[in-house]
Protein backbone atom coordinates (compact mmCIF):
# COMPACT_ATOMS: atom_id res chain seq x y z
CA UNK A 1 0.00 0.00 0.00
CA UNK A 2 2.80 2.20 0.52
CA UNK A 3 4.27 1.70 -2.00
CA UNK A 4 1.42 2.68 -4.47
CA UNK A 5 1.31 6.26 -2.46
CA UNK A 6 5.29 6.53 -3.21
CA UNK A 7 4.81 5.57 -6.38
CA UNK A 8 1.77 8.14 -7.47
CA UNK A 9 4.02 11.02 -5.30
CA UNK A 10 6.95 10.38 -7.23
CA UNK A 11 4.97 10.91 -10.38
CA UNK A 12 3.00 14.13 -8.99
CA UNK A 13 6.63 15.86 -7.85
CA UNK A 14 7.99 14.91 -11.32
CA UNK A 15 5.11 16.15 -12.99
CA UNK A 16 5.38 19.65 -11.13
CA UNK A 17 8.85 20.21 -11.66
CA UNK A 18 8.35 19.65 -15.39
CA UNK A 19 5.61 21.94 -15.51
CA UNK A 20 7.49 24.81 -13.07
CA UNK A 21 10.62 24.21 -14.90
CA UNK A 22 8.33 25.49 -18.49
CA UNK A 23 7.25 27.80 -16.86
CA UNK A 24 10.59 29.21 -15.32
CA UNK A 25 12.68 28.36 -17.90
CA UNK A 26 12.78 30.25 -21.26
CA UNK A 27 12.18 27.63 -23.51
CA UNK A 28 10.34 27.72 -26.99
CA UNK A 29 7.08 26.13 -26.16
CA UNK A 30 6.69 24.17 -29.06
CA UNK A 31 10.47 22.91 -28.27
CA UNK A 32 10.10 21.70 -25.06
CA UNK A 33 6.13 20.94 -24.41
CA UNK A 34 4.07 21.22 -20.87
CA UNK A 35 2.72 17.86 -19.21
CA UNK A 36 -0.33 18.94 -21.28
CA UNK A 37 0.94 19.38 -24.14
CA UNK A 38 2.26 16.24 -24.44
CA UNK A 39 -0.73 14.44 -22.80
CA UNK A 40 -2.59 16.06 -25.64
CA UNK A 41 -0.14 14.46 -28.34
CA UNK A 42 -0.09 11.49 -26.66
CA UNK A 43 -4.20 11.66 -27.81
CA UNK A 44 -3.32 12.41 -31.17
CA UNK A 45 -1.04 9.65 -31.87
CA UNK A 46 -3.34 7.18 -29.86
CA UNK A 47 -6.76 8.39 -32.21
CA UNK A 48 -4.45 8.13 -35.44
CA UNK A 49 -3.22 4.60 -35.01
CA UNK A 50 0.24 6.07 -35.03
CA UNK A 51 0.90 4.65 -31.68
CA UNK A 52 -0.38 1.59 -32.19
CA UNK A 53 1.11 0.47 -35.30
CA UNK A 54 4.80 1.72 -33.62
CA UNK A 55 3.92 -0.31 -30.48
CA UNK A 56 3.25 -3.36 -32.69
CA UNK A 57 6.07 -3.28 -34.95
CA UNK A 58 8.20 -3.14 -32.07
CA UNK A 59 6.59 -5.74 -29.64
CA UNK A 60 6.99 -8.03 -32.99
CA UNK A 61 10.59 -7.44 -33.50
CA UNK A 62 11.30 -7.23 -29.45
CA UNK A 63 9.48 -10.84 -29.19
CA UNK A 64 11.53 -12.15 -31.67
CA UNK A 65 15.11 -10.84 -31.02
CA UNK A 66 14.61 -11.98 -27.34
CA UNK A 67 13.12 -15.51 -27.38
CA UNK A 68 16.17 -16.08 -30.35
CA UNK A 69 18.71 -14.62 -27.51
CA UNK A 70 17.03 -16.82 -24.63
CA UNK A 71 16.62 -20.00 -26.38
CA UNK A 72 20.35 -19.82 -28.18
CA UNK A 73 22.09 -18.05 -25.21
CA UNK A 74 20.60 -20.91 -22.93
CA UNK A 75 21.16 -23.55 -25.55
CA UNK A 76 24.82 -22.68 -26.48
CA UNK A 77 25.27 -22.10 -22.35
CA UNK A 78 24.33 -25.77 -21.74
CA UNK A 79 26.31 -26.70 -24.38
CA UNK A 80 29.91 -24.41 -23.37
CA UNK A 81 28.91 -25.28 -19.37
CA UNK A 82 28.92 -28.42 -19.64
CA UNK A 83 32.01 -29.42 -22.84
CA UNK A 84 34.81 -27.49 -20.55
CA UNK A 85 37.01 -27.76 -24.10
CA UNK A 86 34.23 -25.74 -25.96
CA UNK A 87 34.06 -22.82 -23.25
CA UNK A 88 37.92 -22.47 -22.69
CA UNK A 89 37.51 -22.35 -26.98
CA UNK A 90 35.49 -20.12 -26.93
CA UNK A 91 35.06 -18.23 -23.72
CA UNK A 92 38.46 -15.55 -25.12
CA UNK A 93 36.34 -14.58 -28.11
CA UNK A 94 33.15 -13.71 -26.29
CA UNK A 95 35.07 -12.04 -23.72
CA UNK A 96 36.14 -9.77 -26.31
CA UNK A 97 32.91 -9.54 -28.07
CA UNK A 98 30.62 -8.89 -25.59
CA UNK A 99 31.95 -5.02 -24.14
CA UNK A 100 31.07 -3.84 -28.40
CA UNK A 101 27.96 -1.91 -27.47
CA UNK A 102 25.13 -3.61 -29.89
CA UNK A 103 24.84 -0.41 -31.27
CA UNK A 104 27.96 -0.40 -32.72
CA UNK A 105 26.81 -3.42 -34.92
CA UNK A 106 24.76 -1.56 -36.63
CA UNK A 107 26.06 0.06 -39.10
CA UNK A 108 27.86 -3.27 -40.08
CA UNK A 109 24.79 -5.04 -40.09
CA UNK A 110 23.00 -2.42 -42.41
CA UNK A 111 25.84 -2.87 -44.80
CA UNK A 112 25.63 -6.31 -45.09
CA UNK A 113 21.54 -6.98 -45.03
CA UNK A 114 20.25 -3.92 -45.56
CA UNK A 115 17.32 -1.76 -43.25
CA UNK A 116 14.27 -3.13 -42.16
CA UNK A 117 13.04 -5.93 -39.47
CA UNK A 118 16.48 -7.91 -39.82
CA UNK A 119 18.81 -5.11 -38.00
CA UNK A 120 16.46 -4.41 -34.99
CA UNK A 121 16.09 -8.19 -34.43
CA UNK A 122 20.15 -8.76 -34.63
CA UNK A 123 20.74 -5.57 -32.18
CA UNK A 124 18.17 -7.03 -29.75
CA UNK A 125 19.83 -10.24 -30.22
CA UNK A 126 22.81 -9.50 -29.21
CA UNK A 127 21.96 -7.60 -26.25
CA UNK A 128 19.87 -10.39 -24.69
CA UNK A 129 22.49 -13.14 -26.03
CA UNK A 130 25.49 -12.90 -23.67
CA UNK A 131 24.23 -12.36 -20.43
CA UNK A 132 21.83 -15.29 -21.02
CA UNK A 133 24.89 -17.28 -22.62
CA UNK A 134 26.93 -16.42 -19.83
CA UNK A 135 25.18 -17.01 -17.28
CA UNK A 136 24.07 -20.14 -18.51
CA UNK A 137 27.59 -21.05 -18.84
CA UNK A 138 28.52 -20.05 -15.37
CA UNK A 139 25.23 -21.38 -13.52
CA UNK A 140 25.99 -25.10 -15.06
CA UNK A 141 29.48 -24.88 -13.71
CA UNK A 142 28.30 -23.87 -10.02
CA UNK A 143 25.91 -26.59 -9.78
CA UNK A 144 26.03 -28.18 -6.62
CA UNK A 145 28.30 -30.98 -7.10
CA UNK A 146 25.56 -33.54 -4.91
CA UNK A 147 22.99 -33.22 -7.56
CA UNK A 148 25.54 -34.50 -10.07
CA UNK A 149 26.42 -37.34 -7.74
CA UNK A 150 22.57 -38.03 -7.44
CA UNK A 151 22.33 -38.15 -11.09
CA UNK A 152 24.91 -40.62 -11.39
CA UNK A 153 24.46 -42.63 -8.56
CA UNK A 154 20.90 -43.17 -10.18
CA UNK A 155 21.92 -44.38 -13.44
CA UNK A 156 20.50 -41.23 -14.92
CA UNK A 157 22.06 -40.76 -18.63
CA UNK A 158 24.16 -37.74 -19.47
CA UNK A 159 20.98 -36.37 -21.92
CA UNK A 160 18.91 -36.64 -19.25
CA UNK A 161 20.93 -35.10 -16.60
CA UNK A 162 21.96 -32.00 -18.41
CA UNK A 163 18.27 -31.07 -18.87
CA UNK A 164 16.37 -32.57 -15.61
CA UNK A 165 18.95 -31.96 -13.44
CA UNK A 166 21.47 -29.02 -14.32
CA UNK A 167 19.29 -27.05 -16.49
CA UNK A 168 16.69 -26.79 -13.79
CA UNK A 169 19.93 -26.20 -11.29
CA UNK A 170 20.86 -23.67 -12.67
CA UNK A 171 17.76 -22.09 -13.72
CA UNK A 172 17.30 -19.34 -11.14
CA UNK A 173 20.28 -17.96 -11.96
CA UNK A 174 19.72 -17.89 -15.75
CA UNK A 175 16.07 -16.43 -14.74
CA UNK A 176 18.06 -13.71 -13.81
CA UNK A 177 19.78 -13.37 -16.61
CA UNK A 178 16.31 -13.43 -18.30
CA UNK A 179 15.53 -10.36 -16.39
CA UNK A 180 18.96 -8.60 -17.27
CA UNK A 181 18.53 -9.36 -20.97
CA UNK A 182 15.05 -8.26 -20.95
CA UNK A 183 15.88 -4.85 -19.88
CA UNK A 184 18.58 -4.54 -21.71
CA UNK A 185 16.93 -5.96 -25.19
CA UNK A 186 14.51 -3.03 -24.73
CA UNK A 187 16.85 -0.59 -24.14
CA UNK A 188 18.63 -1.66 -27.60
CA UNK A 189 15.15 -1.80 -29.03
CA UNK A 190 14.89 1.51 -29.33
CA UNK A 191 18.38 2.37 -30.73
CA UNK A 192 18.26 -0.11 -32.96
CA UNK A 193 14.94 1.12 -34.78
CA UNK A 194 16.46 4.49 -34.34
CA UNK A 195 19.19 3.27 -36.93
CA UNK A 196 17.56 0.84 -39.63
CA UNK A 197 13.86 0.96 -39.59
CA UNK A 198 11.06 2.69 -41.40
CA UNK A 199 8.35 1.55 -38.55
CA UNK A 200 8.57 1.11 -34.37
CA UNK A 201 8.94 3.20 -31.22
CA UNK A 202 12.56 3.99 -32.29
CA UNK A 203 11.60 5.16 -35.72
CA UNK A 204 8.88 7.10 -33.87
CA UNK A 205 11.30 9.24 -32.08
CA UNK A 206 12.93 10.06 -35.36
CA UNK A 207 10.27 10.94 -37.14
CA UNK A 208 8.99 13.32 -34.40
CA UNK A 209 12.01 15.15 -34.66
CA UNK A 210 12.39 15.62 -38.37
CA UNK A 211 8.63 16.83 -37.76
CA UNK A 212 9.83 19.24 -35.01
CA UNK A 213 7.56 17.77 -32.96
CA UNK A 214 9.29 17.26 -29.30
CA UNK A 215 5.62 16.93 -27.60
CA UNK A 216 4.72 13.36 -29.22
CA UNK A 217 9.04 12.76 -29.20
CA UNK A 218 8.44 13.24 -25.44
CA UNK A 219 5.42 11.10 -25.52
CA UNK A 220 6.56 8.29 -27.17
CA UNK A 221 9.60 8.15 -24.99
CA UNK A 222 7.17 8.24 -21.68
CA UNK A 223 5.65 5.15 -23.85
CA UNK A 224 8.59 3.12 -24.05
CA UNK A 225 9.56 4.10 -20.48
CA UNK A 226 6.24 2.42 -19.70
CA UNK A 227 6.64 -0.43 -21.63
CA UNK A 228 9.93 -1.21 -19.97
CA UNK A 229 8.31 -0.69 -16.91
CA UNK A 230 5.67 -3.17 -17.22
CA UNK A 231 7.98 -5.88 -18.83
CA UNK A 232 10.33 -5.48 -15.71
CA UNK A 233 7.61 -6.13 -13.91
CA UNK A 234 6.37 -9.04 -15.49
CA UNK A 235 9.67 -10.73 -15.57
CA UNK A 236 10.88 -9.67 -12.33
CA UNK A 237 7.20 -11.53 -10.75
CA UNK A 238 8.50 -14.43 -12.99
CA UNK A 239 11.91 -14.43 -11.48
CA UNK A 240 10.10 -14.30 -7.60
CA UNK A 241 8.34 -17.12 -8.51
CA UNK A 242 11.39 -19.29 -9.82
CA UNK A 243 13.03 -18.40 -6.55
CA UNK A 244 10.46 -19.50 -4.35
CA UNK A 245 9.92 -22.51 -5.95
CA UNK A 246 13.06 -23.22 -5.51
CA UNK A 247 12.78 -22.25 -1.65
CA UNK A 248 15.35 -19.19 -2.12
CA UNK A 249 12.99 -16.70 -0.27
CA UNK B 1 34.63 -64.16 0.32
CA UNK B 2 33.10 -60.96 2.28
CA UNK B 3 30.25 -58.78 0.79
CA UNK B 4 32.20 -55.38 1.02
CA UNK B 5 36.00 -56.03 0.62
CA UNK B 6 38.50 -53.00 1.08
CA UNK B 7 41.78 -54.19 0.18
CA UNK B 8 45.08 -51.55 1.25
CA UNK B 9 42.91 -48.43 0.00
CA UNK B 10 45.12 -45.37 -0.13
CA UNK B 11 44.13 -41.95 -1.12
CA UNK B 12 45.93 -38.81 -1.77
CA UNK B 13 44.62 -35.60 -3.13
CA UNK B 14 46.92 -33.03 -4.85
CA UNK B 15 46.40 -29.47 -3.38
CA UNK B 16 47.40 -25.72 -4.16
CA UNK B 17 49.78 -24.75 -1.07
CA UNK B 18 50.05 -21.25 0.28
CA UNK B 19 52.88 -20.60 -2.16
CA UNK B 20 50.83 -21.35 -5.36
CA UNK B 21 52.92 -25.27 -5.39
CA UNK B 22 51.37 -28.19 -5.55
CA UNK B 23 51.32 -30.41 -3.15
CA UNK B 24 50.24 -34.14 -2.30
CA UNK B 25 48.04 -34.80 0.91
CA UNK B 26 48.13 -38.44 2.19
CA UNK B 27 44.23 -38.62 3.12
CA UNK B 28 43.44 -42.42 3.85
CA UNK B 29 46.41 -44.74 4.42
CA UNK B 30 46.63 -48.52 3.73
CA UNK B 31 42.92 -49.02 5.04
CA UNK B 32 41.46 -52.71 4.91
CA UNK B 33 37.89 -53.94 5.93
CA UNK B 34 35.50 -56.27 5.47
CA UNK B 35 31.85 -56.22 5.97
CA UNK B 36 29.13 -58.73 5.92
CA UNK B 37 25.99 -58.09 4.09
CA UNK B 38 22.94 -57.27 6.70
CA UNK B 39 25.71 -55.48 8.55
CA UNK B 40 25.48 -51.96 9.77
CA UNK B 41 28.55 -50.46 10.04
CA UNK B 42 29.82 -46.37 11.43
CA UNK B 43 32.59 -44.76 10.54
CA UNK B 44 33.17 -42.29 13.55
CA UNK B 45 35.98 -39.70 13.43
CA UNK B 46 36.74 -36.39 13.89
CA UNK B 47 36.22 -33.64 10.73
CA UNK B 48 38.54 -33.86 8.16
CA UNK B 49 39.73 -37.89 9.02
CA UNK B 50 38.85 -39.00 5.69
CA UNK B 51 35.39 -40.52 6.38
CA UNK B 52 33.60 -38.99 3.44
CA UNK B 53 36.49 -39.54 1.28
CA UNK B 54 36.20 -43.45 2.65
CA UNK B 55 32.81 -43.49 1.73
CA UNK B 56 33.10 -41.67 -1.79
CA UNK B 57 35.31 -44.33 -2.70
CA UNK B 58 32.62 -47.05 -1.63
CA UNK B 59 30.60 -45.82 -3.84
CA UNK B 60 32.09 -45.49 -6.90
CA UNK B 61 32.13 -41.73 -6.64
CA UNK B 62 36.14 -41.49 -6.08
CA UNK B 63 38.64 -43.59 -7.11
CA UNK B 64 41.36 -44.87 -4.67
CA UNK B 65 45.22 -44.03 -5.14
CA UNK B 66 46.36 -47.44 -4.17
CA UNK B 67 43.83 -50.48 -3.17
CA UNK B 68 40.18 -51.80 -3.93
CA UNK B 69 37.22 -51.88 -2.96
CA UNK B 70 35.04 -54.41 -4.26
CA UNK B 71 31.45 -55.07 -3.73
CA UNK B 72 29.53 -58.93 -4.27
CA UNK B 73 32.60 -60.05 -5.51
CA UNK B 74 33.06 -57.25 -8.61
CA UNK B 75 35.82 -53.96 -8.00
CA UNK B 76 33.73 -50.30 -7.68
CA UNK B 77 34.48 -48.39 -10.56
CA UNK B 78 31.67 -46.38 -10.96
CA UNK B 79 28.38 -45.12 -8.48
CA UNK B 80 25.33 -47.55 -9.37
CA UNK B 81 21.76 -47.78 -8.16
CA UNK B 82 22.31 -50.88 -5.98
CA UNK B 83 24.34 -48.70 -3.65
CA UNK B 84 22.64 -45.40 -2.97
CA UNK B 85 24.21 -42.67 -0.94
CA UNK B 86 22.24 -40.20 1.50
CA UNK B 87 24.00 -37.48 1.85
CA UNK B 88 23.99 -34.85 4.68
CA UNK B 89 21.91 -31.59 2.55
CA UNK B 90 19.66 -34.74 1.09
CA UNK B 91 20.46 -33.71 -2.35
CA UNK B 92 16.71 -33.04 -3.39
CA UNK B 93 15.56 -31.36 -6.40
CA UNK B 94 14.10 -28.68 -5.19
CA UNK B 95 11.99 -28.10 -8.30
CA UNK B 96 10.55 -31.57 -7.46
CA UNK B 97 7.67 -32.30 -5.18
CA UNK B 98 8.36 -34.70 -2.96
CA UNK B 99 6.17 -37.42 -4.92
CA UNK B 100 8.73 -36.91 -7.99
CA UNK B 101 11.63 -36.75 -5.87
CA UNK B 102 10.82 -40.29 -4.83
CA UNK B 103 9.98 -41.06 -8.50
CA UNK B 104 13.45 -39.76 -9.78
CA UNK B 105 15.45 -42.86 -9.76
CA UNK B 106 12.69 -45.39 -11.18
CA UNK B 107 11.92 -42.94 -14.26
CA UNK B 108 14.37 -45.14 -16.20
CA UNK B 109 13.46 -48.23 -15.36
CA UNK B 110 11.49 -49.93 -17.25
CA UNK B 111 8.08 -49.65 -15.71
CA UNK B 112 4.98 -48.24 -16.11
CA UNK B 113 3.91 -44.99 -14.46
CA UNK B 114 1.34 -46.58 -12.45
CA UNK B 115 4.06 -48.74 -11.33
CA UNK B 116 6.24 -46.20 -10.52
CA UNK B 117 4.00 -44.52 -8.56
CA UNK B 118 2.80 -46.81 -6.61
CA UNK B 119 5.87 -47.44 -5.51
CA UNK B 120 7.03 -43.84 -4.49
CA UNK B 121 3.22 -43.96 -2.33
CA UNK B 122 4.89 -47.12 -0.81
CA UNK B 123 8.06 -45.68 0.23
CA UNK B 124 6.62 -42.30 1.29
CA UNK B 125 4.18 -44.20 3.61
CA UNK B 126 7.09 -46.26 4.89
CA UNK B 127 9.03 -42.96 6.05
CA UNK B 128 5.95 -41.40 7.74
CA UNK B 129 5.29 -38.67 5.24
CA UNK B 130 1.61 -39.74 3.54
CA UNK B 131 -0.36 -36.74 2.85
CA UNK B 132 3.43 -34.56 1.88
CA UNK B 133 3.72 -36.13 -1.46
CA UNK B 134 2.91 -32.78 -3.52
CA UNK B 135 5.13 -30.73 -1.10
CA UNK B 136 8.36 -29.05 -2.74
CA UNK B 137 11.50 -29.61 -0.45
CA UNK B 138 11.81 -25.78 0.57
CA UNK B 139 8.28 -26.25 2.38
CA UNK B 140 9.69 -29.30 4.36
CA UNK B 141 11.37 -29.34 8.12
CA UNK B 142 14.99 -30.78 7.47
CA UNK B 143 14.04 -34.19 9.29
CA UNK B 144 11.10 -34.70 6.46
CA UNK B 145 13.57 -33.77 3.89
CA UNK B 146 15.98 -36.08 4.97
CA UNK B 147 12.99 -38.91 5.17
CA UNK B 148 12.12 -37.87 1.53
CA UNK B 149 15.73 -38.41 0.72
CA UNK B 150 15.51 -41.91 2.36
CA UNK B 151 12.67 -42.95 0.39
CA UNK B 152 14.01 -42.04 -2.88
CA UNK B 153 17.11 -44.32 -2.12
CA UNK B 154 14.54 -47.39 -0.89
CA UNK B 155 12.84 -46.83 -3.88
CA UNK B 156 15.23 -48.39 -6.25
CA UNK B 157 16.13 -51.24 -4.09
CA UNK B 158 19.46 -50.98 -3.37
CA UNK B 159 21.42 -53.50 -1.57
CA UNK B 160 23.47 -51.09 0.34
CA UNK B 161 22.91 -47.44 1.43
CA UNK B 162 26.10 -45.26 2.16
CA UNK B 163 25.30 -42.48 4.34
CA UNK B 164 27.22 -39.43 5.01
CA UNK B 165 26.42 -37.67 8.07
CA UNK B 166 22.90 -38.41 7.12
CA UNK B 167 21.52 -36.33 10.56
CA UNK B 168 23.79 -34.15 11.26
CA UNK B 169 22.21 -31.05 10.62
CA UNK B 170 18.99 -32.14 12.78
CA UNK B 171 17.78 -31.18 16.08
CA UNK B 172 18.73 -34.33 19.02
CA UNK B 173 14.67 -35.26 19.46
CA UNK B 174 14.35 -35.40 15.09
CA UNK B 175 17.46 -37.35 15.15
CA UNK B 176 16.72 -39.35 17.70
CA UNK B 177 13.53 -40.45 15.96
CA UNK B 178 15.03 -40.72 12.80
CA UNK B 179 17.47 -43.45 13.89
CA UNK B 180 15.15 -45.79 15.27
CA UNK B 181 12.99 -45.49 12.04
CA UNK B 182 15.90 -46.16 10.14
CA UNK B 183 17.17 -48.86 12.41
CA UNK B 184 14.01 -50.01 12.07
CA UNK B 185 13.30 -50.13 8.10
CA UNK B 186 17.36 -51.54 6.78
CA UNK B 187 17.05 -54.59 9.32
CA UNK B 188 13.81 -55.61 8.43
CA UNK B 189 14.17 -54.68 4.36
CA UNK B 190 17.84 -56.55 5.39
CA UNK B 191 19.68 -53.69 4.14
CA UNK B 192 23.94 -53.29 4.42
CA UNK B 193 24.58 -49.63 5.88
CA UNK B 194 27.36 -47.85 6.02
CA UNK B 195 26.73 -44.97 8.15
CA UNK B 196 29.65 -42.03 8.63
CA UNK B 197 28.97 -39.56 11.57
CA UNK B 198 31.07 -37.77 14.32
CA UNK B 199 28.49 -38.47 16.75
CA UNK B 200 29.89 -41.12 19.43
CA UNK B 201 25.92 -41.95 21.03
CA UNK B 202 24.89 -42.52 17.35
CA UNK B 203 27.74 -44.67 16.42
CA UNK B 204 26.68 -46.99 19.40
CA UNK B 205 23.27 -46.66 18.95
CA UNK B 206 22.60 -47.51 15.59
CA UNK B 207 26.13 -50.06 14.32
CA UNK B 208 26.78 -54.00 14.59
CA UNK B 209 30.37 -52.34 14.44
CA UNK B 210 31.62 -49.12 15.26
CA UNK B 211 35.02 -48.01 13.27
CA UNK B 212 37.04 -45.55 14.90
CA UNK B 213 39.07 -43.63 12.36
CA UNK B 214 41.72 -41.23 13.22
CA UNK B 215 43.25 -38.46 11.20
CA UNK B 216 46.43 -37.29 9.75
CA UNK B 217 46.15 -39.86 7.61
CA UNK B 218 43.33 -41.17 7.77
CA UNK B 219 43.54 -44.65 9.77
CA UNK B 220 40.86 -47.19 10.93
CA UNK B 221 42.44 -47.33 14.61
CA UNK B 222 40.06 -49.81 16.17
CA UNK B 223 36.49 -51.47 15.31
CA UNK B 224 34.30 -51.95 18.25
CA UNK B 225 31.46 -54.63 18.10
CA UNK B 226 28.29 -53.45 19.79
CA UNK B 227 27.07 -56.46 21.17
CA UNK B 228 23.81 -54.92 23.21
CA UNK B 229 20.50 -55.99 22.21
CA UNK B 230 18.26 -54.44 19.96
CA UNK B 231 16.29 -51.76 20.84
CA UNK B 232 18.75 -50.34 22.39
CA UNK B 233 18.05 -47.97 25.58
CA UNK B 234 20.80 -44.78 25.47
CA UNK B 235 20.73 -44.95 28.83
CA UNK B 236 21.42 -48.76 29.93
CA UNK B 237 25.06 -49.46 31.19
CA UNK B 238 26.11 -51.75 28.35
CA UNK B 239 25.38 -48.49 26.07
CA UNK B 240 26.62 -45.99 28.32
CA UNK B 241 30.10 -48.31 29.13
CA UNK B 242 30.14 -48.61 24.86
CA UNK B 243 30.34 -45.15 24.61
CA UNK B 244 32.43 -44.43 27.34
CA UNK B 245 35.28 -46.82 25.67
CA UNK B 246 34.57 -45.33 21.93
CA UNK B 247 34.85 -41.62 23.68
CA UNK B 248 38.57 -42.82 25.69
CA UNK B 249 39.61 -44.32 22.29
CA UNK B 250 39.14 -41.68 19.62
CA UNK B 251 40.23 -38.88 22.00
CA UNK B 252 43.12 -41.45 22.85
CA UNK B 253 42.49 -41.64 26.87
CA UNK B 254 44.20 -45.08 28.24
CA UNK B 255 41.62 -47.38 26.88
CA UNK B 256 39.12 -49.30 28.60
CA UNK B 257 39.21 -53.00 28.64
CA UNK B 258 35.47 -53.40 27.49
CA UNK B 259 35.20 -57.04 27.28
CA UNK B 260 36.03 -57.15 30.86
CA UNK B 261 33.97 -54.50 32.52
CA UNK B 262 31.00 -55.99 30.53
N1 LIG C 1 38.66 -33.14 -3.57
C1 LIG C 1 39.58 -32.89 -2.62
N2 LIG C 1 40.73 -32.26 -2.93
C2 LIG C 1 41.67 -32.01 -2.01
N3 LIG C 1 41.56 -32.37 -0.72
C3 LIG C 1 40.44 -33.00 -0.32
C4 LIG C 1 39.39 -33.29 -1.26
N4 LIG C 1 38.40 -33.93 -0.59
C5 LIG C 1 38.81 -34.02 0.70
N5 LIG C 1 40.03 -33.47 0.87
C6 LIG C 1 40.81 -33.42 2.11
O1 LIG C 1 40.81 -34.71 2.64
C7 LIG C 1 40.68 -34.69 4.04
C8 LIG C 1 39.53 -35.56 4.46
O2 LIG C 1 38.32 -35.00 3.98
P1 LIG C 1 36.91 -35.68 4.25
O3 LIG C 1 35.88 -34.81 3.64
O4 LIG C 1 36.96 -37.09 3.81
O5 LIG C 1 36.82 -35.62 5.82
P2 LIG C 1 35.63 -36.04 6.78
O6 LIG C 1 36.16 -37.02 7.74
O7 LIG C 1 34.44 -36.45 6.00
O8 LIG C 1 35.31 -34.68 7.54
P3 LIG C 1 33.90 -34.07 8.01
O9 LIG C 1 33.52 -34.78 9.25
O10 LIG C 1 34.23 -32.63 8.29
O11 LIG C 1 32.94 -34.23 6.90
C9 LIG C 1 40.53 -33.24 4.43
O12 LIG C 1 41.78 -32.76 4.87
C10 LIG C 1 40.15 -32.56 3.15
O13 LIG C 1 40.64 -31.25 3.12
MG1 LIG D 1 32.55 -35.59 5.62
Amino acid sequence: MKTVIYTIASFAVTLALWELAVLAGDFDSALFPAPQDVAKAFGEIVANGTLYDGIAASMLRFVIGYLISVVAGIALGLLIGNVNVLFRLTNPVVQMIRPIAPVAWMPFIVLLIGIGDAPAIVIIFLAGFFPVLLTTARGVHSVDTTYLKVASNYGISRLKTVFGIILPAAFPQIANSLHIALGSAWIFLVSGEMVGTQSGLGYMIIDARNNLRPDILLATMIVIGGIGFVLDFLIGKFEKKVLTHYGVY
Amino acid sequence: MAYIEVRNVSKDFKRRNAEGKDSTIHVLDDISFEVEKGEFVCLLGFSGCGKSTLLNMLAGFEKPTKGTVSIDGEEVKKPSAKYITIFQHYGLLPWRNVKKNIELGLENKNISREEREQAAQKYLELVGLKGLEQQFPSQLSGGQQQRVAIARGLAVNPEILFMDEPFGALDPITRNKLQGDLLTIVKEQKKTVIFVTHDIEEAVYLADRVFVMQANPGKIQKIYEVKIQRPRDRNSNGFSMYRAAVYNKLFSIKEANIEYMI
